[in-house]
């Protein structure tokens, strides 16, 4: 065989190894090495062709014809010049036309007047690998979004295991999908997550994020409640502080600021939120009584009781249906090497708590108090609903020095470990929103700076000041779908079109072509 | 212009008069109504299944299967996509590849026609031919409408329906003015099938390669995939950027088959 024709034959095979390295490595076997193989004998095939047939290519670029070549080459050069630029252009500024009957593919109202209200740019960060299933469907969504408003919404897709330091820097722990919404830059940047990917709640995300910069929250301060600082820590335990969660607060857009109550006549005005973070001496009676005028007016407020503090609140709590009970509450069914650190997967159907449900993350409350829904001497208007429960062996040791176990007289049963007041405030005057809202949470030592790293508790904490800060009625709205069509067939009906589409169909096809065949034939 | 549509009429008429092109409408047929009826029987599963138990029993991937159009349509033309990949090269590789090897091409070449009407007429036959068997997978949603219902009567969402058919009909284009191209570049009909089908597949492969990769070259291989382009098409979706995609491939085509037919003049 001549030298020519083994080179076409080693091209050909050249090309075909070339070409179908990219069907190894992503449909196939999916190894590099092997991919990367095939291209690599592909290219020294092809090398070989050129080798052995260089004299065709000589005489195609002989002088008669190199004028041509060489125009050829400018115009395809040219033509596809311009049409990178129209293409560029298009899909810079694509339309697009959902010919839908329900307009499924086309945002709802609410998310465009939404964009339409945004004040700063907010960019969406979606930490989600490109092999994950929902990577498609997000960016689509997140396409609709920019589409839309492409001045105030843009987004990027981060592997969270490519960008350790962007996955840090937002909180995110290993293998978690979630979407990160920033807004602003620097110091001021703000922003809030969402681990649910649908149009509802990306939507209300933004809501959050756009409401959230002017949110004040108050410390109170007065009654020995833990410090805000590092520098104000005790010398005893320089850990006991909440540095890292006022950090965070101020990374998702809040203004948190310390707040003193003797000798104020009444909560400031631009509070959007009160904590009160492990009080351990009493509230003196105008600061109850400011307190409960600013929850009566429709106030929100995050209390943390823990074992063994007195603060005087028990009347302002019992108001809103919660007792905080004596002793400390116990749980050997999670944790037995040491009860009195409840270990709990148990979870209300309550808003807090129902993005650790559908995570399964176990909150660990040490020392925590239980609490107790009271029905006399509760406020008009005011619901109560637990949110994290214990097991159902949990016990309240009264005497926690002397043994660790249930004895008589104490309470025992499923206990009550984190509770959510509302009260409905909307004929009150001088409200400040239509409704109250409390969380009371009976532990306070899970906001303290060696806790903080724990993500469930961080969860519960930021989740409940989310839920009691939101000034924003969240928006909800049906998701448009195809309507429902149904197909009634019987046996025979299928086997029927069956026959048609699978037998008759092809055979008519084929008859055809044989017809055509013999008559061809018999001309 | 009336030259080019003369060749058209004359290459369509080579098409439907040979058996071969027959075999080829078979094979789209027997192919389509396996996966068609497959996907019916799926959809009536889950309908049954529906009834007995509601759909909020079923797992969420199930919703799908609410709707004729979504279950049965969307997913039959997203099938017929990848089949369309096989049979657009069979299709396309005799349109000048039998001409060079029966030696007619050089008839042609002397015949007072330019290369421009030549290219556009074997064109215009080939789509002609690829649009007569894309056309043939109508029948299956026309069957659906004749016997399933819908909420307001009608069983199927015509409009999404239609509009994935036309996404069906741009790919076949697009495959057969690729296929046309390397038509011009070889005598041998089954190497310019087979050249095609390896130029088709990889590109229509893109998108998997795109999501191994980071932003931005992510974005740019995902709009060159033919397949993430037609996606939203199938689903009802019309965007204008699909549209300039899909016309500046064939144009591209075109004119290398042009540039390719007027190199016999110059070799």
């Amino acid at each position: 065989m001549r030298a020519t024709n083994v080179g076409k034959v080693l091209g050909a095979f050249g090309l075909l190894l070339l070409l179908s390295s990219p069907f190894t490595l992503f449909v196939t076997s999916g190894s590099l090495v092997a991919s990367g193989l095939k291209a690599g004998v592909g290219l020294l095939l092809l090398g070989a062709y050129f080798a052995t047939n260089y004299k065709q290519f000589g005489q195609f670029a002989s002088r008669k014809s190199s004028f041509f070549f060489a125009s050829t080459v400018l115009t395809a050069l040219v033509v596809l010049g311009g049409l990178v630029a129209v293409n560029y252009i298009a899909f810079k500024k694509n339309k697009r036309w959902d010919l839908t009957k329900e307009k499924i593919y086309t945002l709802a109202p609410q998310t465009t007047a939404t964009l339409a209200g945004l004040t700063d740019k907010v960019r969406a960060i979606g930490f989600i690998p490109p092999t994950h299933t929902y990577y498609g469907m997000l960016e689509e969504l997140f396409q609709r979004y920019h589409t839309e408003a492409p001045e105030k919404f843009e987004y990027t897709f981060k592997d969270p295991r490519r960008s350790p330091d962007l996955a840090a820097k937002y909180q995110l722990k290993d293998g978690q999908t979630t979407v990160v919404l920033v807004r602003g830059e620097g110091a001021s940047e703000s922003h809030t997550t969402l681990n649910t990917l649908s149009e509802l709640e990306l939507t209300n995300a933004l809501i959050k994020l756009s409401a959230v910069g002017t949110q004040k929250v108050y410390f109170v301060t007065g009654h020995g409640e833990w410090p805000l600082e590092k520098g104000q820590a005790s010398p005893t335990d320089p850990g006991a502080t909440l540095s890292e969660l006022i950090q965070q607060l101020r990374q998702e857009g809040y203004s948190p600021e310390t707040l003193n109550l003797a000798g104020m006549p009444d909560v400031p005005k631009d509070a959007s939120l009160v904590v009160i973070a492990g009080a351990r001496a009493p509230f003196v009676k105008p600061e109850v009584e400011a307190l409960q005028r600013y929850l009566a007016a429709g106030g929100r407020m995050l209390y943390f009781a823990d074992a063994g503090l007195e603060d005087g609140l028990d009347a302002l709590l019992a108001e809103y249906g919660v007792q905080v009970d004596d002793g400390i509450a116990a749980d050997a069914q999670f944790n037995s090497g040491n009860p009195y650190v409840v270990l709990s997967p148990f979870y209300s159907e309550h808003e807090i708590g129902k993005p650790l449900r559908q995570r399964n993350l176990n909150v660990e409350l040490p020392t925590p108090r239980s609490l107790s829904a009271l029905r006399g001497g509760v406020a008009p208007g005011v619901k109560v609903e637990p949110v994290v429960l214990t097991s159902q062996y949990g016990w309240v040791e009264t005497k926690p020095e002397e043994n660790a176990m249930p004895s008589d007289g104490e309470k025992t049963g499923q206990l009550t470990l984190v509770v959510a007041a509302t009260r409905d405030t909307k004929d009150a005057q001088d409200k400040r929103f239509d409704e109250a809202r409390l969380v009371v949470v009976g532990d306070s030592e899970l906001l303290l700076d060696p806790n903080w790293g724990h993500e469930p508790n961080r969860n519960l904490v930021m989740n409940s000041l989310g839920w009691a800060s939101n000034q924003v009625a969240k928006i909800t709205f049906r998701p448009p779908d195809r309507e429902t069509s149904t197909l009634e067939l019987d046996e025979a009906t299928m086997d029927g079109i069956r026959f048609v589409s699978t037998d008759l169909l092809p055979l008519s096809l084929l008859g055809m072509g044989l017809a055509i065949w013999l008559a061809r034939r018999n001309k | 212009m009336r030259t080019a549509l003369a060749i058209a009429r004359k290459e369509l008429s080579i098409y439907f008069t040979t058996p071969w092109a027959y075999a080829v409408f078979t094979a789209m047929v027997a192919l389509s109504s396996f996966f068609f009826v497959d996907l019916l029987q799926k959809f009536k599963q889950v309908q049954d299944m529906a009834r007995l138990m509601g759909w909020e029993q079923l797992p969420p991937d199930y919703n799908v299967y609410r709707n004729l159009t979504d279950g049965v349509v969307v997913q039959l033309w997203g099938t017929i996509l990848i089949i369309t990949l096989f049979v657009a090269p069979f299709l396309s590789m005799r349109l000048f590849a039998e001409e060079k090897r029966n030696k007619t091409f050089e008839l042609l070449m002397t015949a007072p026609v330019r290369p421009i009407e030549i290219v556009l007429g074997k064109y215009l036959g080939g789509l002609g031919v690829i649009s007569a068997t894309l056309g043939l997978t109508i029948v299956f949603p026309l069957l659906l409408s004749a016997f399933g219902k819908g909420e307001s009567g009608a069983a199927l969402e015509w409009s999404t329906v239609l509009l994935g058919y036309g996404g069906l009909l741009v790919w076949g284009a697009t495959c057969m003015a690729v296929g046309l191209f390397i038509s011009a570049l070889t005598e041998s009909q089954m190497l310019a099938a087979f050249l095609t089908f390896t130029v088709l597949l990889p590109w229509m492969l893109l998108s998997g390669v795109a999501q191994s990769v980071e932003e931005p070259l992510r974005s740019v291989l995902a709009y060159l995939s033919f397949d993430a382009q037609l996606q939203n098409m199938l689903k009802g979706v019309m965007d204008i950027q699909s549209m300039v995609f899909f016309a500046s491939v064939i144009v591209f085509s075109l004119l290398l088959t042009h540039r390719t037919v007027e190199a016999q003049r110059w070799a």
